[in-house]
C-alpha cells in the first residue's frame, strides 16, 4: 500500500490477528502519476517486495 | 430466491448468529458540566466534535431498561478496529447523540445493516470516497419515532432524524474506529457523515413504500442503510410532463465524477413529491422510473480522458468486472434498473435529489426492526 494508508493497514492487521503481516510500503500517491513514475516506484519497491515474499515483514 | 428474499434471509441469519458476550463499557470519572465534559470527550477522541449528552450509567440503564435486552450481547463486530458493538456500547453512543429510548431498536437494526457483508463496511471506511451512512426508516415506526419525511427532511430541525443519524456516526467513530485520517480515509469527507437519516413522505408518494421493494410488506418496520454521498439537488421548474421531468433527472444523474460512473452500484433517487406527482400522473410506476433512469442516466465516455476510460475498463462491482464499453459508448451508473433505489421525500417545490454511492463496492442493506 502507499504510505498514506500505512496506519490503517497496521490497525486492520493487528485487529485481525496478523500484526506482523508482510507488506510493502510505497510513496503516496500512485494514482494520477505518469507511467514512468509508476515503473520507478515498482523498481524501487522490488527489494522490499522480494523480502516480503521470502518471509520478511518489510 | 430473489435479491430481497436473500437479503431478508441473511438479515435473519445475522440475528441468530452467535457473536457471544462482549465486554462491559468502562466507567470513568468526568466533569459534570456538559460543556466541560464535551470538551473532554472531544480531547479524548470520543465524539464527533459537537456537544454530547453525558452517557451516565443512569441514562444508559434507562435506555436499556425500556427493552428486554442483554447489555453485553454483541450485535456486530465493526471494522477497521473490529470493535465489539454490544447493546450497551450502542446505547452509550445513542445517549451521547441525544436519542430517546424508543430509538434504540432502529439503531440496533442499523448497526446490523452496516455489519452485513454486502454493505462492505471495511471498504466504506477505508475508501477516500465521501461515503455517509444514510438511514432510511420505513414502516409505521417512522411516525412513532418522529422521523420526518416532509419539508426539509434531509436537513436540520428534526430530532429523530438528527439524533439517529448522529448516533450511527458516533458508533462508527467510537466502536468501529472510523476516525478521519486513520480508520476513515475520506479525502474530504462530507457533512452527511455527521448524520443522515430520514423517512419517505408516504402521504405524498404515488408509489408503494420503499420497504416493499426489499421484500417486506408496508406494515413492517425496517431500516435500510445506503453507503452514499449527501444529496445532489435536481431542479426542474419547467417540465410539466413525465418525460420532461425524467429527462432532467436522468441528465443530472448521468454526470462525470461520480463513483457510480466508475463502478456502477446502487444509487438513490429521492423524488420531491411534486416531481413524483408529475411523473406518476401519466401512469409511470416506480419500475418505469427505474428502467428509464438506467437507460438514460448515462454519460458519454468520449467526453472523458483516455486515461479515465482505461480506469473504467479495469473496474469491478462487488468483485465482478464491470462489462467493458466502447470508447464512444455511454457509461451506466447502476448495475441494473432494480439497483436504482427510488424514494419520495420532502415537501412542496420543484426539487428532487440523488445520492451517488461508493459505487459497486457497497450494497444497501435492509434489516427489520424488532420491537421486543
Amino acid at each position: 500500500m502507499t504510505d498514506a494508508f500505512e496506519d490503517l493497514f497496521r490497525l486492520e492487521a493487528e485487529q485481525r490477528g496478523a500484526p506482523g503481516l508482510a507488506h510493502v510500503i510505497i510513496p503516496h500517491p500512485l494514482g494520477g502519476i505518469q507511467p514512468e513514475a509508476v515503473i520507478a516506484r515498482a523498481e524501487a519497491a522490488t527489494p522490499d517486495l522480494r523480502d516480503a515474499l521470502l518471509g520478511g515483514s518489510a | 430466491m430473489s435479491e430481497a428474499e436473500s437479503l431478508t434471509a441473511l438479515a435473519a441469519t445475522l440475528e441468530v448468529e452467535e457473536l457471544g458476550t462482549g465486554r462491559a463499557s468502562a466507567m470513568v470519572e468526568l466533569p459534570e458540566d456538559v460543556a466541560a465534559l464535551s470538551r473532554e470527550f472531544a480531547a479524548r477522541g470520543w465524539s464527533d466534535g459537537l456537544p454530547v449528552i453525558p452517557p451516565t450509567a443512569a441514562r444508559v440503564e434507562a435506555m436499556l431498561d425500556a427493552r428486554d435486552l442483554d447489555p453485553l450481547e454483541v450485535v456486530a463486530i465493526l471494522p477497521p478496529r473490529r470493535g465489539e458493538a454490544t447493546v450497551q456500547a450502542i446505547a452509550v453512543n445513542a445517549v451521547m447523540a441525544g436519542c430517546e429510548a424508543a430509538h434504540l431498536p432502529a439503531l440496533l437494526a442499523a448497526v446490523r445493516a452496516i455489519a452485513h457483508p454486502e454493505f462492505n463496511l471495511s471498504g466504506v471506511n477505508a475508501t477516500t470516497h465521501p461515503v455517509s451512512l444514510f438511514l432510511l426508516v420505513s414502516g409505521p415506526i417512522a411516525a412513532e419515532l418522529g422521523v420526518h419525511g416532509g419539508s426539509g427532511c434531509l436537513g436540520p430541525g428534526f430530532s429523530a432524524n438528527a439524533t439517529l443519524g448522529r448516533a450511527l456516526r458516533l458508533i462508527q467513530l467510537n466502536i468501529a474506529g472510523a476516525w478521519p485520517g486513520c480508520g476513515d480515509r475520506a479525502t474530504q469527507g462530507t457533512p452527511a457523515k455527521i448524520g443522515f437519516c430520514a423517512t419517505e413522505n408516504l402521504e405524498a408518494s404515488p408509489w408503494p413504500p420503499f420497504q416493499t421493494t426489499r421484500g417486506f410488506d408496508s406494515t413492517q418496520n425496517t431500516v435500510t442503510v445506503f453507503g452514499c454521498e449527501g444529496p445532489h439537488n435536481i431542479q426542474d421548474h419547467g417540465s410539466n410532463t413525465a418525460l420532461g421531468t425524467m429527462q432532467t433527472i436522468a441528465g443530472a444523474m448521468g454526470q462525470a465524477g461520480s463513483n457510480n460512473i466508475l463502478a456502477r452500484g446502487s444509487p438513490v433517487l429521492a423524488f420531491g413529491p411534486e416531481h413524483a406527482a408529475t411523473v406518476a400522473a401519466e401512469g409511470w410506476s416506480r419500475e418505469d422510473v427505474q428502467a428509464y433512469v438506467y437507460e438514460h442516466a448515462r454519460y458519454p465516455l468520449a467526453a472523458l480522458s483516455d486515461e479515465f476510460f482505461e480506469a473504467v475498463q479495469d473496474h469491478t462491482s462487488q468483485g465482478v468486472p464491470v462489462p467493458p464499453l466502447a470508447r464512444d459508448a455511454l457509461a451506466f451508473i447502476a448495475d441494473g434498473p432494480e439497483a436504482i433505489h427510488v424514494i419520495v421525500a420532502g415537501g412542496p417545490g420543484k426539487h428532487s435529489s440523488w445520492m451517488p454511492t461508493f459505487g459497486g463496492m457497497t450494497r444497501p442493506v435492509t434489516v427489520p426492526i424488532p420491537i421486543p
